[in-house]
């Protein structure tokens, strides 16, 4: 239960945030707030599920910050609304250039952030072993 | 207020997608694909696509159920970091199937039931 209500706090907060860069960030042409989101999302998950990887203990921390924040902050539903919806103003380009952008991005930010984590976390790990 | 109860929302809608991963993962502990996280975004968008043909634009249930509910519910962070371990562990093939059914199939849905939400409403 205790896992659900870090979730759900983590939900909330997230989005939030993703709520309020939506709201500053309006563009009739193109949804940048989206993108933005959704590849900030994915280099923070990144780095919170390498550094829980190592620090199995903090299971509410981890749902709290990964499941709960950045899967409130990101979102498919959006993403495949805007898609359709530049898709129907005709503008194919743009909606091809999203998808890619998104996720190229979005895979490459979350890779980032893996790798990120493994060299903090992983490093003082073993620092800490040899000494 | 409308922020406020968008939020909430929001907030229930991660905790029915850790619900669902939980529950799925419970029965399918042995399967490698991210089943779950292809059901949580696919019911989204098709959720979404429902709402939107439904209602009007500027109407607050597409703030509130749209970006609050469906937002929380659907992630896609998770879908990132599960590509890029597939990247990493070279599962390409994997990751084309996993790509391709999470972004056609939701693009697919979205619109079919955003046809169904104008005609049904």
């Amino acid at each position: 239960m205790k896992a659900y209500l870090a979730v759900f706090i983590g939900g909330l907060i997230g989005t939030l945030c993703r709520y309020e860069l939506s709201q500053s960030f309006v563009s009739q042409t193109f949804p940048y707030a989206t993108l933005i989101e959704n590849v900030v999302g994915s280099l923070l998950l990144g780095i919170s599920t390498g550094y829980f990887m190592f620090r199995k203990g903090k299971k509410y921390l981890a749902a709290l910050i990964g499941t709960g924040f950045c899967g409130g902050f990101t979102t498919m539903s959006t993403f495949s609304k805007e898609t359709v919806f530049l898709l129907q103003a005709g503008q194919f380009t743009s909606s091809l250039m999203y998808i890619l952008l998104s996720v190229i991005a979005g895979v490459a930010a979350a890779l980032t952030g893996l790798m990120i984590a493994q060299r903090l976390f992983h490093q003082n790990e073993q620092q800490k072993g040899s000494r | 207020m409308i922020v406020f109860y968008t939020a909430v929302a929001g907030g229930i809608g991660s905790a029915l997608r850790f619900f669902i991963s939980q529950s799925i993962q419970k029965t399918h502990s042995h399967a490698r694909f991210p089943y779950s996280i292809i059901l949580i975004n696919l019911l989204g968008a098709a959720g979404l696509g429902l709402l939107t043909g439904a209602v009007t634009a500027n109407h607050p249930l597409l703030v509130i159920i749209g970006t609050g509910f469906f937002g929380g519910f659907t992630t896609f962070s998770t879908f990132s970091v599960e590509s890029a371990t597939m990247l990493m562990q070279r599962q390409i093939r994997q990751l084309a199937a996993y790509l391709f059914v999470t972004i056609i199939g939701s693009l697919c849905l979205f619109t079919a039931f955003y046809q169904i939400g104008q005609h049904l409403f």
